[in-house]
């Protein structure tokens, strides 16, 4: 009896248990809480620095086209070649008189079957 | 002597809750993973967003609702995270406890005695986790376990005393010869 006694005394106790785990298991020091710093208050941003970008390119495109116009100027620009030589404009039209009208006469007469 | 800067006002007050909750934050996360480093990351975590909420100027009517709400939430996507990351697999927690100023033998006894513990509360239900983590790790008492968790203190006592039997008779069937009650 006193054996068990003794056996039962030496076990250690669930509750003293439980509490050793979870004591152990707490950070120690327990940590303090440290605000984030405050992010960095952007300045506004001026005009000239937000549409930089767009303005250069704006910029570049008015030069682009001043210059071409001004080339232009120097360089008329010639009809290009069509492949087709220039001819009368008479040819393949019925001769007119000096009012201006087709000659019906000078029309050539239609074949007639003679058979 | 130089006087320390005054901290402005809603810092002090963060500061508070800070104190206040902190711990049974770090103790409902801790019930749910039983691992001290994750619980104290989500944690600090859970008290960043607040204070994130706090300098918007969001108005917070119960801040330990809030926070443990948001810890709970935490918890669960670091689980599904780990699911990502570990498959099926649960990731393999060292059996290892911190140790506080323990002799190096008494250490390695107590060590695998906490190891074989460890391993017997995952097989708790996680609300049995919870009520263990509560009572041991904060030594809130079973009214204040029952307020926090919205149950009755009748159903928190018996879950603490089904709960260490079970532990105990587990243990045992480990060799850890323990008392119960």
């Amino acid at each position: 009896m006193t054996d068990m006694l003794k056996n039962e005394e030496a076990r250690p106790d669930m509750d003293g248990l439980l509490h050793d785990y979870f004591q152990a298991e707490m950070p120690r020091p327990w940590p303090r809480f440290q605000a984030p710093r405050a992010a960095r208050t952007k300045h506004p941003a001026s005009i000239w620095s937000r549409y930089s970008g767009r303005i250069a390119l704006a910029a570049c495109i008015a030069l682009l086209a001043a210059g071409y116009l001004t080339l232009a100027g120097y360089f008329p620009r010639m009809a290009a070649p069509t492949g087709v030589e220039a001819v009368s404009p008479d040819v393949g039209q019925l001769p007119k008189d000096k009012s201006g009208k087709v000659n019906s006469d000078e029309r050539l007469p239609m074949p007639v079957d003679n058979r | 002597m130089k006087p320390r800067p005054k901290k402005p006002p809603h810092q002090a007050a963060f500061e508070e809750i800070y104190d206040r909750h902190s711990r049974e934050v770090w103790a409902l996360v801790y019930a749910r993973w039983l691992n001290a480093d994750i619980a104290l990351d989500i944690m600090q975590e859970t008290f960043l967003r607040l204070w994130k909420q706090w300098q918007d100027g969001s108005d917070i009517v119960n801040p330990r609702a809030w926070l443990l709400r948001v810890a709970r939430n935490l918890a669960e996507d670091h689980a599904k995270s780990a699911f990502r990351r570990n498959g099926t697999q649960p990731p393999q927690t060292m059996n290892g406890v911190q140790g506080h100023d323990v002799l190096p033998l008494d250490g390695m006894a107590r060590d695998e005695t906490f190891g074989q513990l460890r391993k017997e509360l995952e097989h708790l239900p996680p609300a049995d986790r919870e009520i263990l983590t509560l009572r041991y790790a904060l030594d809130y008492d079973t009214n204040k376990i029952a307020d926090m968790l919205d149950i009755n203190p009748t159903a928190v006592h018996m879950r603490l005393s089904r709960a260490r039997q079970r532990l105990a008779e587990r243990l045992s069937a480990q060799g850890v010869e323990v008392n119960h009650d």
